[in-house]
């Protein structure tokens, strides 16, 4: 037994009411996309959003365990335990398995789940790990995550959940540590994170690198990992074997990002531009369709927009190609995936190459080249 | 000087007919052969246990595996010598002889019969893997020939030394002289899994296969380019089946995540060779 591979839906507290009917949406042309929930907004909503989901397909909580170590609100406090900025940081095995347990018990809770089914699959909570602290809070991780998933009742799979900082990715010696972690802990499958400081897309060759490496161990090792909120690049990895990847209609649902300050805070008006496989301003996208070459989209939002921008038609046309691109890549195994993938990238490659210098710059779809590098 | 006695073991675990110490003192465990009636048994006594926890979940784990590949645990428990206590592992007594014995003796195994060793013994790994067991020292003395034959190789000696692993063995992971088929995670003493234990088959099959160590000539002590030699991979004769050379190099791969699970080499074995 296993989750659906491909894109899913990540759920957010902004638009939260709009996924399930997009995922309904979604299932007219071609799978029906899972939901991964996490424990933020309103937990009343959540649990009847989840019921609504769960009732027609696959959904999850990714307990997002590297909560603890962020700003917390009171909500999590009463709504989410383990999440409790007052609870204090875990320091040994014994602290860290009763945190997990915890929300292992919460996944399974009617105050989490209401009448519906169990979530497809358990999630390990993870507190962001640093490479700078060592290994010894990864092994603690792993062991408590290990005894947690052994003293919970469930009848469903138990995955485990690790949330990494960069470094982890592009130090050799953490990288070899976490994925011979990783792929030995011995569950069916690992949610990852890592966070990043780059707004997307990732252009970071040896943070992408380290991901294609982990990606790789786990595929080979029988170990299917899935990459919540790691958007276009959970569509890249895929070409390395991973098992799925989210993005939801949040802009933040897209790259797991470190809370730092935006770079180009107020540039709401982009889109996501498939030839380019990156967001443009709304002004490129309008010169880039006069170019020869491009291919206009064809998804239900580009024809509701019409040529005219509008914010959630805009959000939910890159669900409705990464659902697309997913749809391509399903029936495929590795071999055709990353086959597929890299025929998209270079595809992108060729269309940026062709256009005039001064919208070549405005693109700024160097990233490319390091994509297609990878696979 | 051992820190317990016979008098010690045979008033925890009742009297024998016979008692005897056996094997090295490895610093951790003291290892005795007693005999009552016809059923011999080995008795392991860990004296220095560094991670309680863990000795306890692998020998429990452990007591649970009822495989002819993996000595068999009769019971466990402590046994209390004046002040202290100390954990204890009985076993089933393994007639036939170490492997280390047969490869000194000769002649090497067939192609046909190291096939067979080598199955069996990745059988015995991947229960082991199964039951999130990882042995951490596996090499041709921790390996019987059940009645000395190839084809039913035993893994022994585990929940012991090993089991004690994560504190000061780990620091210096040579220190206790079984280096030679450690992985190198363990030599950067990083934690051993079940792909560690994959690595060191693959140490012992390329072994058998060639007649000699891979990678080391008998230094006795850890060579100070260890690193440089365990990344350049194992060297296998061509004269060997090419399916045993792939296997082992993939099961010698420097980094442990690219490593074949146990049941995964069975597989590529089975099918290839």
């Amino acid at each position: 037994m296993s989750i659906e591979n491909g894109f899913w839906l990540q759920y957010a507290s902004q638009n939260a009411d709009d996924l399930v009917d997009l995922a309904d949406d979604l299932a007219d042309n071609g799978y029906r996309p899972g939901i991964v929930f996490a424990p933020v907004g309103n937990p009343a909503r959540l649990c009847q959003l989840y019921g609504r989901m769960r009732a027609e397909g696959e959904a999850f909580l990714d307990p997002s365990g590297f909560l603890l170590d962020r700003d917390g609100r009171q909500q999590r406090a009463t709504n989410y335990p383990w999440l409790d900025p007052t609870y204090g940081r875990p320091d040994d095995l014994d602290a860290w398995t009763e945190w997990m347990e915890q929300s292992l018990q919460h996944q399974l809770s009617r105050g989490f789940r209401g009448g519906a089914d169990e979530p497809s699959i358990l999630v390990t909570p993870s507190p962001q790990l640093l490479a700078s602290s060592g290994t010894a809070e990864l092994y603690t991780i792993v062991d408590a995550a290990s005894a947690a998933r052994d003293s919970t009742e469930g009848t469903r799979e138990c995955w485990l959940g690790i949330a990494v900082d960069r470094d982890y990715l592009r130090n050799n010696a953490r990288l070899t540590e976490l994925a011979d972690t990783v792929v030995t802990a011995g569950f069916p499958g690992v949610v990852f994170r890592c966070f990043q400081s780059e707004l997307s897309p990732i252009s970071d060759r040896r943070l992408l690198e380290g991901l294609r490496e982990l990606v790789e161990g786990c595929t080979g090792a029988d170990v299917p990992i899935f990459l919540p909120n790691a958007g276009w690049v959970g569509w890249l990895a895929g070409a390395w074997g991973a098992h799925g990847h989210s993005g939801g209609l949040s802009k933040g649902s897209w790259f797991d990002r470190m809370p730092t300050p935006m770079r180009n805070p107020g540039r709401r008006d982009s889109i996501f531009e498939p030839q380019l496989l990156r967001h443009v301003h709304w002004t490129l996208h309008e010169q880039l369709f006069n170019e020869d070459g491009y291919e206009e989209c064809s998804c239900d939002s580009c024809v509701t927009m019409d040529g005219d921008f509008d914010a959630v038609e805009a959000k939910i046309h890159q669900i409705r190609v990464a659902h697309a691109r997913s749809n391509e890549l399903r029936p495929l195994n590795v071999i055709g995936r990353r086959r597929a993938i890299r025929a998209r990238i270079d595809a992108a490659v060729d269309f940026r190459d062709d256009l005039p210098r001064t919208l070549q710059d405005r693109a700024d779809a160097r990233f490319l080249d390091t994509w297609l590098s990878l696979v | 000087m051992r820190r317990v006695s016979a008098a010690d073991v045979e008033a925890a675990l009742g009297p024998f007919d016979e008692l005897n110490p056996i094997g090295d003192q490895s610093g951790s465990g003291e290892c005795w052969v007693g005999r009552v009636g016809a059923d011999r048994q080995v008795i392991k006594i860990v004296v220095h246990e560094h991670e309680p926890g863990r000795f306890a979940r692998e020998v429990t784990a452990l007591a649970r595996l009822d495989s002819a590949r993996v000595m068999r645990v009769q019971d466990h428990g402590t046994i209390a010598v004046t002040a202290e206590t100390f954990p204890y592992l009985r076993s089933e007594f393994v007639p036939g002889g170490s492997l280390n014995t047969h490869m000194a003796a000769g002649p090497p195994p067939d192609d046909l019969t190291l096939r067979a060793f080598l199955l069996e013994l990745l059988r015995g790994v991947g229960e082991l893997a199964d039951a999130r067991i990882v042995h951490r020292d596996l090499k041709p003395e921790n390996i019987i020939l059940r009645a000395g034959d190839w084809r039913h190789p035993v893994v022994i000696d585990l929940g012991l030394s090993r089991l004690v692993d994560t504190t000061s063995f780990t620091v210096y992971p040579w220190a206790l002289g079984t280096w030679p088929y450690m992985a190198p995670e363990q030599l950067r003493a990083e934690r051993a899994t079940s792909l560690s234990d994959v690595w060191a088959v693959a140490i012992i099959a390329a072994e058998i296969a060639s007649g000699a160590h891979p990678f080391f000539r008998g230094e006795p002590s850890i060579p100070h380019d260890w690193d440089a030699r365990l990344r350049g991979g194992p060297a296998v004769p061509g004269a060997r089946p090419a399916a045993l050379r792939d296997w082992i190099t993939n099961a010698a791969n420097y980094r442990a995540y690219r490593r074949p699970s146990p049941a995964r080499s069975v597989n590529q074995l089975e099918e290839t060779w």
